[in-house]
């Protein structure tokens, strides 16, 4: 089959699939990687492992709008009234459950790159499923606000500790001897670099965006100084997501009004790549390794659950956040989708080239994270439910907010 | 029309004046006081215009809810959070002298989807709009000329 045909019938497939799959209360993206998994290597076959291989760059450009979208969401606005405590908050749970997935992990396995991989990704949360589930039961209420805020700034805390992790194990698994340089310099370098690419570019999208007026050239620039972006990072072996998270932060804060027509441009345009991304991880889940892999799935299942329940609970504590933020907060984090996902993708994209252990640490990555995506999906929308019921912030009836005034 | 400066459409429509620190209830309280304003204007100390509020805003605002919850989430969370005007006003705005050609404005109003342009003069203070209907009126008013 060709691969225009075959793209045209993964998009109808994939389209199809993710409304059924919200029809019946599971997010679409849950619906695409089912689908994925029945097409690829593991059932029908209609989309071979090489193939897969073969269009890798879609998947880097899949990578590179993820990591854009993230760094686009990244604004100072959130800061603006409760800036400490949400960082608290943000670095107590991603960092808790970063150190108990990956102590556990590695514990069970002794194999310290997976470890610090699957720990780094475990702290991404999934914004629409999470969002989706405020808005049905028309939340308000100081829970409801840290969520968002919470669940806006969790991917570029996971898509940071990642850029640490991708360096950390690429110097671990290059079998290079190990030395201060290598171990400090190397990961620094990369990181660093991968920011002042991104945010060079950045700056170079929001002049030229000071020029161009028109929708059209508007979406053409963006995406120009995406892949452009990309194509460097990919040269100089910097992670194309972080380098991609950079240019959008720079976007959306040095000119936040100006270049907000840049990210629904793009926003508008990434559905369908989007489609054929999760389709793809799903085609590369192997059905058989699952077995094999149960006991590092629950780890990290088990691990990411209690780090950030109670890494949310010890962030709100200290930072003084009231009581139903404390208590419920850590219950609707527990969504994980495409920033996860991606990051697994991309992990297998370069550890791969790495031998044979880096193409077993990138498989284990994916089928590990696709698996347990697909029960934390499943699980994390009730979990929001209860959060924010218990927390009595499910409005009661359909009328408009009451102010302050009027509620005496 | 084309050779015409934006001062020859005085009166211009009054702006409907606010300060950064007006709490949302206020603000539905002015807009539902004058229906046909589209915008509140947001000034400074100095009576400078920082930025513009519209209709659809603060309806956008006291209806959060019901926003679509793909939106992007930093919209989300300002208009689930915002208590005042400083949390809603646009401050990016397009705005005319009334020195300036006609043409200007309706080519900024055409290109930005605008329904008024805020019209300032040399201190930045606002000193009314230029609405579509102003215009619409004008052009009305040249073809009647031309008929007789």
């Amino acid at each position: 089959m060709n691969i225009l045909l075959l793209l045209g019938i993964i998009l109808i497939i994939g389209l199809a699939g993710g409304r059924l799959f919200e029809k019946i209360g599971i997010p679409q993206v849950v619906g695409y990687i089912i689908f994925g998994v029945f097409m690829g290597d593991s059932l029908t076959h209609l989309i071979p492992s090489q193939l897969l291989d073969n269009l890798a760059p879609l998947t880097y450009l899949a990578l590179a709008f993820i990591g854009f979208m993230v760094g686009g969401e990244l604004k100072k606005l959130l800061f603006k009234k409760y800036g400490k405590q949400f960082l608290a908050i943000l670095l107590s749970e991603g960092l808790l459950a970063m150190a108990v997935v990956t102590s556990l992990v590695y514990l069970w396995t002794k194999n310290l790159p997976l470890a610090i991989i699957l720990g780094a990704l475990c702290s991404a949360t999934a914004p629409a499923a999470t969002v989706d589930v405020l808005w049905e039961y028309r939340s308000r209420g100081p829970l409801t606000t840290t969520i968002l805020a919470i669940v806006a700034l969790d991917d570029g805390l996971a898509l940071i500790l990642y850029g640490f992790a991708y360096a950390f194990a690429n110097v671990l698994l290059s079998g290079n001897p190990l030395s201060l340089h290598i171990m400090l310099v190397q990961p620094l370098f990369e990181i660093f670099g991968a920011i002042i690419l991104g945010g060079a570019i950045g700056f170079l999208l929001d002049l030229a965006s000071r020029f161009i007026k028109l929708k059209g050239d508007r979406l053409v620039i963006s995406i120009a100084a995406i892949l452009l972006a990309s194509g460097l990072a990919i040269y100089f072996d910097f992670s194309l997501i972080l380098t991609n998270m950079a240019a959008g932060l720079v976007l959306a804060n040095v000119h936040p009004h100006r270049n907000e027509a840049n990210f629904n441009l793009i926003k508008s345009f990434v559905p369908p790549i989007y489609i054929v991304f999760f389709i793809f991880v799903g085609a590369r889940l192997q059905l058989g390794l699952l077995p094999k892999m149960g006991m590092v799935g629950l780890l990290y299942v088990v691990g990411r659950t209690a780090g950030k329940w109670s890494g949310a609970y010890f962030g709100a504590h200290l930072s003084g956040a009231q009581k139903a933020v404390q208590k419920y907060l850590g219950l609707a984090l527990f969504s994980q989708a495409g920033v996860a996902i991606g990051l697994a993708l991309d992990i297998y994209q370069h550890f791969s080239r790495l031998g044979p252990a880096g193409t077993q640490l990138g498989e284990t990555v994916i089928n590990v994270i696709a698996a347990t995506t697909l029960l934390v999906q499943i699980i994390g929308p009730p979990s929001v439910k209860l959060a924010i019921t218990k927390a009595g912030e499910i409005a009661k009836e359909e009328s408009p907010p009451a102010f302050e005034g009027e509620k005496a | 029309m084309k050779k015409k400066k934006v001062k020859e459409f005085k009166p211009y429509d009054a702006p409907l004046i606010v300060r950064p620190e007006m709490i949302i209830e206020d603000m539905l309280r002015l807009i539902l006081e004058y229906p046909n304003k589209h915008h509140l204007c947001v000034v400074d100390e100095n009576d400078k215009l920082i930025g513009l509020i519209s209709r659809k805003r603060i309806f956008r605002a006291v209806f959060s809810h019901h926003v679509p919850a793909d939106s992007r989430l930093h919209e989300l969370y300002a208009l689930l959070t915002c208590e005042t005007a400083n949390d809603l006003l646009t401050r990016n705005i397009i705005t005319i002298s009334e020195t300036d050609d006609i043409d200007k404005a309706i080519s900024a109003m055409i290109k930005e989807d605008l329904s008024e342009l805020p019209i300032t003069n040399n201190q930045g203070q606002v000193i009314g709009f230029l609405t579509s209907e102003m215009l619409l009126e004008a052009k009305i008013k040249d073809f009647l000329k031309k008929r007789s």
